[in-house]
């Protein structure tokens, strides 16, 4: 099947500091490019491997389709600049089903907050820009959010509440940026430095209601300079609709 | 483009092992400098027979700590497994930073049960030649008409040769436990669409001990976590994947 190669211009709105683009939105472009190239109307599975951070400004963004099934349909796209891959992914789509649809097991319980006005306002740190925050409202629970005035918890997890500032509802492409969109757990154990994505797989469960959306993310082994994060998102209506985990590495405490 | 012969003595009836497919794909794509697979996404598009199949590696980036490849294996020009790879080289004495979770616990290897190659229905599951899993007794009730319903099961796991294990055998792993399915009583064909394997760190010799669990089974699509730890009580593998089920 053919390859489509479209040039896209990569604005700064969703990049960190300077010009850090935020990986779950790349993930978010490339599956939404993927979804025009094939009869499926959602994205099931994706799977990126980021290479490199593609810098502000024109990118080529590729799209292969490699087969068009009944009930899933798989595509290759990445993003390139001068000719090299910087984001790598393989989309596989389908039909998901609304959310509390027929379940033989739900084997989970959506985390537990305090409610959306006790959270508090991830605004990142002052002098240092984050598109992330400017785009989304993040508000985290307290219990979990020590770093934000400088004293971390020690603990591997992060929760809080997230939605689209500009009131755009929860749709399975916007779960693929919000997959991402919670700080690390790093910052809450009190390990310094970014913690940059190496792969990330988003698997979509169900359509999210409209509303708030509560993430709960985690890490269950730190060692050696790598650390896996999982992502789970619940709909307002109490529903997983996406489970998400990736690879990413960190600086070593000295 | 290299050609992959699949060995039909790994098949389950006549298709190949999604564990020993991954496996084949991501050893060719590893080298000197980059020899240990860290994060593994495969998408399952078609399942090829035994015989001659089409490998395609691209190295994408060679970076310092990582390389990353684009993988693929075809058969008559038809995509059956497409891969991303990224690997680097692991420290030996990496200790845990910070951990969470025990190893599962089991019976003794002794009081466990081998996973038999020659299914009751006269199926061949052919890794079970080469994987020598033995499962614990009360995750295997579904063989006896008795599941225990609980959408886990956990086993011992090594090399049917007794040798240690590699990287390579890590990945056959991470997809060898029966369906969680099964435990459920249903015991229909639990196609894969997506497997992310993430290697976390080089296996100490002797059994290693996995245990798959399911969170969501909703609408024909289930959630399978599988873990893998050494015999030294570290986490080696994270994988999980994305399968489809049937009621029927």
């Amino acid at each position: 099947m053919e390859i489509t190669r479209t040039d896209v211009k990569l604005e700064d709105t969703w990049a960190y500091g300077a010009g850090i683009l935020h990986g779950g939105w790349l993930l978010e472009q490339l599956a939404g490019a993927a979804l025009e190239r094939t009869a499926q109307p959602h994205p099931l599975v994706v799977s990126a491997h980021y290479l490199a951070v593609p810098r502000i400004g024109v990118a080529t963004l590729v799209v292969e389709p490699l087969r068009e099934g009944r009930s899933v349909s798989s595509l290759r796209a990445r993003f390139e600049q001068e000719g090299k891959p910087k984001v790598e992914a393989i989309v596989s789509t389908g039909t998901l089903p609304p959310g509390g649809a027929p379940a033989l097991v739900r084997d989970a319980a959506p985390p537990v907050l305090p409610p959306v006005e006790e959270c508090l306002e991830n605004q990142g740190m002052p002098g240092f820009r984050n598109g992330i925050t400017e785009q989304l409202e993040v508000r985290l629970d307290p219990a979990t959010a020590g770093f934000l005035s400088g004293t971390p918890t020690g603990s591997a997890e992060v929760r809080g509440y997230i939605r689209s500032r500009d009131g755009r509802e929860p749709d399975p492409l916007l779960l693929l940026t919000i997959a991402d969109a919670l700080p690390p757990v790093t910052f809450e154990m009190g390990v310094e430095g970014w913690a940059p994505t190496i792969e990330l797989t988003v698997m979509l469960r169900a359509l999210p209601a409209p509303g708030w959306l509560r993430c709960v993310q985690r890490a269950r082994l730190v060692q050696g300079g790598w650390l896996d994060e999982e992502c789970e998102i619940w709909d307002s209506a109490g529903h997983l609709v996406a489970q998400a985990r990736q690879l990413a590495a960190y600086k070593v405490p000295a | 483009m290299t050609t992959l012969d699949i060995d039909p003595t790994w098949c389950v009836g006549t298709k190949a092992h999604g564990g020993y497919l991954l496996s084949s794909i991501v050893g060719p794509a590893l080298d000197e400098a980059h020899p240990h697979p860290m994060a593994v996404s495969a998408h399952y598009l078609s399942s090829p027979d035994a015989g001659s199949a089409e490998l395609e590696i691209e190295r994408v980036r060679t970076g310092r700590r990582v390389a990353s490849s684009r993988l693929r294996l075809a058969q008559n020009g038809k995509p059956c497994v497409e891969v991303l790879l990224t690997a680097g080289k692991y420290d030996a004495d990496a200790e845990p930073y910070w951990t969470t979770g025990e190893a599962p616990v089991l019976p003794p290897v002794e009081d466990c049960l081998r996973a038999e190659a020659r299914r009751r229905d006269g199926v061949t599951v052919g890794f079970l030649n080469h994987v020598d899993m033995r499962m614990d007794p009360e995750t295997v009730g579904y063989a006896t008409g008795s599941p225990h319903g609980k959408a886990m099961n956990q086993a011992w796991l090594r090399r049917d040769d007794g040798g240690d294990p590699t990287l390579l055998d890590l990945l056959i792993f991470a997809d060898s436990l029966p369906p969680v399915t099964f435990d459920l009583g249903l015991i229909g064909w639990v196609p894969t669409v997506e497997l992310t394997v993430l290697v976390r760190g080089l296996p100490a010799p002797g059994w290693c001990r996995a245990v798959q669990r399911a969170r969501l089974l909703q609408d024909g699509w289930l959630d399978e976590e599988c873990e893998v730890w050494d015999s030294a009580g570290r986490l080696v593998v994270q994988a999980r994947q994305l399968a489809g089920y049937r009621l029927d």
